[in-house]
């Protein structure tokens, strides 16, 4: 079954003719190749238009249990991170907050801006939203060049199901967000959810202690779903009223997110849910 | 035509041998001569071929009786609104129209305005199987466990070894129907519980002698991988804990504390493609694990150094002993080979330890050879002989000086071997005698070649990568 929609509709009976979103992807996707070559050369010169969000527009739902074309380190060690992050200072610093499943990368710009310090990284599994993601980080990169802002965020297209040890070594992560994912509302789809049981413990390797792992959603059934889950699992509490309420990235995640920011105008109702990790009991 | 065995297992006695062939189970003594060997008992699975849709039909059914149920107390109930009532049947059952009634999930809360009836498969439908898909001894020798294909079970029997009685040798404890098909099992090392690795990447533990089935729905995995499992074995680590190891279609091997598998201890990253079987070998006291797949090499591994990633003690290439043995039957499928199709790909099927001569013997999915590698106290591989085969090996099993081969020859089935002094191998002297016998038991019979269930499947878990 073909997830993810690589070929639209209008251009399958044209072959020679690429659509217009797809033209768009393309010219975009050359001027940045040819943008990584002369580096150095005329930046100011390149434009600095964001990319528009319509051209990379993909269906909500991709199936993480199928075999994509992933591009994924063999282990966290063979992991080169200096090309997401080329011009970031601190060059030895580890990724400490992923946001998975990080849709049109609003959570992720926002959390750049504020841990500017800190490298952060996008998962996502769509490829056209990637590219979206990749687009609009070039374009901030490039008009903030020379206060160097946006160095410290980057995205990836990667099945965080599937591979999220193999980018991540063990407590290596602060914080993760799982912002508006997926509610897979059919009962015999429930296993592909990224919040399970089984997967919150590859959270729990990933994360260190005491890091915080935030769940937000629009879904009141999604959210009870892994509220329970996260509840049970004997390596998350969950945080005081107080301290979500305090928590500033609750504050971001609510607001700043795509998703987040559509439910508001929508006039719908967050549901928020985040867990600190606790230490592993005596085996 | 006899079929022939698809999988075999000897006890760590050497003295008693498992055989499986299509939905039975034998259990052979060997005499003490080791010339002959007689046939203890079987078991027959006479599960219902078409149990799953039958299953599937019966939820159907109560669904559809209590929608009916339903309908009838809304009509009696109200009698003005029952106009608003029968608009919105209406245009429910008009989309209900539009799809074929075998096709509805259970899940959905569709109306359904006819009996469900009973999909039973065409003529033109894809084969049915129901056959044995594993087979396993707990580390006491004294449960075997076994998985089925169309019911997606787990059976558990008590042998009783010394029973007059052929029908009481195999005693049925239970069988744990499961929601996704295992596919492959172990046990705790006190053999309290049986682990099952399924196909959907869950892990779940089970009571061995607990006789009580549960509802598949409410079993809960003990750990979880968002990829197909192959192979799961428990182990003791360095410190002395009980881990659970599994291994998956992603390359991944993880190691799990057990029963407090919700913490994960460490993950083995390695391998390129996916993992078919792996072994720790008890002449290295359980501190190496070996594992191969689809991968071009065979990984030896130091799974309890302290160091993570210091873990992998040596990669040794295997490209060179199969390369030239590629045949048709290993050329890639269709849609994905080149112009000039002739791409081709192998896999390592099973490694099998051979305790006496701290050996393993490596066999590859479609390649009549055994391949004999050395394998030191401290990991390190090397590859030592070559013992061609007549035909292409389905399983094997080895224990004290036995080896024992299953192959695809119809005749044939069973190969003999005896390990020598001198660590090599010998084709046993009784091997005809002893195939003989078996071959009698054997009451797997088939019309032809078309009826053998799928006996190399290994290499499909091969990912083809395409969006």
């Amino acid at each position: 079954m073909s997830e993810i929609q690589e070929v639209p509709k209008e251009e399958t009976n044209t072959v020679t003719v690429p659509s217009k979103r797809k033209q768009y992807r393309l010219a975009k996707q050359e001027e940045r190749q040819t943008k990584h070559v002369k580096i150095a050369e005329d930046e100011s010169a390149e434009s600095k238009s964001l990319p528009k969000k319509r051209y990379y527009r993909q269906r909500a739902h991709s199936n993480p249990f199928s075999d994509h074309k992933l591009d994924y380190p063999t282990s966290p060690e063979s992991m080169d991170w200096s090309k997401l992050y080329p011009d970031f200072g601190n060059g030895d610093k580890p990724v400490t907050i992923a946001d998975i499943g990080c849709g049109y990368g609003g959570l992720l710009v926002s959390l750049a801006e504020r841990f500017p310090e800190r490298k952060i990284l996008g998962m996502e599994i769509r490829v056209q939203v990637t590219e979206y993601v990749e687009e609009r980080i070039r374009a901030l990169r490039e008009s903030h060049s020379e206060i160097g802002k946006f160095n410290n965020c980057a995205v990836i297209r990667a099945n965080s199901m599937k591979f999220l040890p193999n980018f991540f070594k063990r407590s290596q992560l602060d914080k993760m967000f799982f912002c508006f994912p997926d509610p897979h509302f059919k009962q015999r789809k429930h296993k592909a959810r990224i919040i399970t049981n089984t997967l919150i413990s590859e959270y729990a390797y990933v994360l260190k202690e005491g890091g915080i792992l935030y769940t937000i959603t629009d879904v009141l059934d999604l959210h009870e779903w892994m509220k329970k889950h996260l509840d049970e699992h004997p390596l998350f509490e969950r945080l005081t009223p107080e301290q979500e309420a305090n928590d500033e990235c609750v504050d971001i995640m609510t607001n700043a997110t795509e998703e987040g920011k559509k439910v508001s105008r929508n006039k719908g109702s967050k549901y928020i849910a985040c867990y600190t990790r606790l230490p592993n009991p005596t085996i | 035509m006899k079929h022939p065995f698809q999988h075999v297992l000897l006890d760590k006695t050497g003295d008693y041998f498992f055989a499986a062939a299509i939905n039975s189970v034998f259990l052979f003594k060997f005499t003490s001569d080791g010339n002959d060997a007689k046939l203890l008992g079987s078991w027959t699975d006479e599960v219902d071929p078409y149990y799953t849709i039958r299953k599937h039909h019966r939820e159907l059914l109560e669904q559809y009786e209590e929608q009916q149920r339903e309908k009838a107390e809304k009509e009696a109930s109200s009698s003005i609104s029952n106009e608003q009532v029968n608009k919105n049947n209406k245009r429910e059952i008009n989309n209900q129209n539009q799809i074929p009634e075998e096709q509805i999930p259970s899940s959905t809360k569709q109306i359904m305005n006819k009996k469900p009836k009973l999909p039973l498969p065409g003529p033109g439908a894809p084969p049915t199987y129901t056959y044995i898909r594993d087979m396993c001894l707990s580390r006491n020798n004294k449960y075997l466990i076994v998985t089925t294909d169309n019911d997606k079970a787990v059976v558990v029997f008590d042998i009783n070894y010394n029973a007059i009685n052929n029908e009481e040798v195999f005693k049925l404890i239970k069988r744990q129907p499961m929601s996704k098909r295992p596919s492959a099992v172990s046990t705790s090392m006190d053999d309290s519980n049986i682990i099952i690795a399924d196909k959907f990447g869950d892990v779940y533990s089970i009571s061995m002698t607990d006789p009580v089935v549960e509802d598949d729905s409410k079993l809960i995995p003990i750990l979880g991988h968002v990829s197909m499992l192959t192979c799961v074995q428990n182990s003791i680590d360095e410190n002395g804990n009980e881990v659970i190891m599994t291994a998956d279609r992603d390359e991944h091997i993880r190691i799990s504390y057990f029963p407090k598998s919700y913490i994960i201890k460490k993950i083995l990253f390695g391998h390129k493609e996916f993992i078919s079987c792996f072994s720790l070998p008890e002449w290295c006291d359980g501190k190496v694990l070996i594992s191969a797949g689809g991968d071009s090499f065979i990984c030896s591994w130091l799974w309890q150094n302290k160091d993570e990633f210091s873990e992998l003690k040596s990669k040794i290439s295997i490209d060179s002993l199969v390369k030239d043995k590629l045949n048709d039957k290993h050329l890639i499928p269709e849609k994905f080979q080149s112009d000039e199709g002739n791409l081709v790909e192998y896999c390592i099927s099973k490694i099998i330890p051979l305790n006496k001569s701290q050996q393993l013997v490596i066999i590859f999915e479609r390649i009549p050879s055994l391949f004999v590698f050395d394998l030191t106290k401290d990991g390190e591989l090397s590859f030592v002989k070559e013992y061609p085969v007549s035909n292409d090996i389905i399983t094997a099993t080895s224990s004290k000086d036995k080896l024992i081969i299953s192959s695809d020859e119809m005749g044939q089935c069973l190969q003999f071997f005896t390990i020598n002094d001198d660590k090599t191998l010998s084709i046993s002297s009784h091997s005809d005698n002893l195939l003989k016998s078996i071959d009698n038991a054997n009451n797997a019979v088939i019309g032809d070649i078309e009826e053998l269930i799928p006996l190399f499947n290994i290499n499909y878990l091969r990912k083809r990568r395409e969006h």
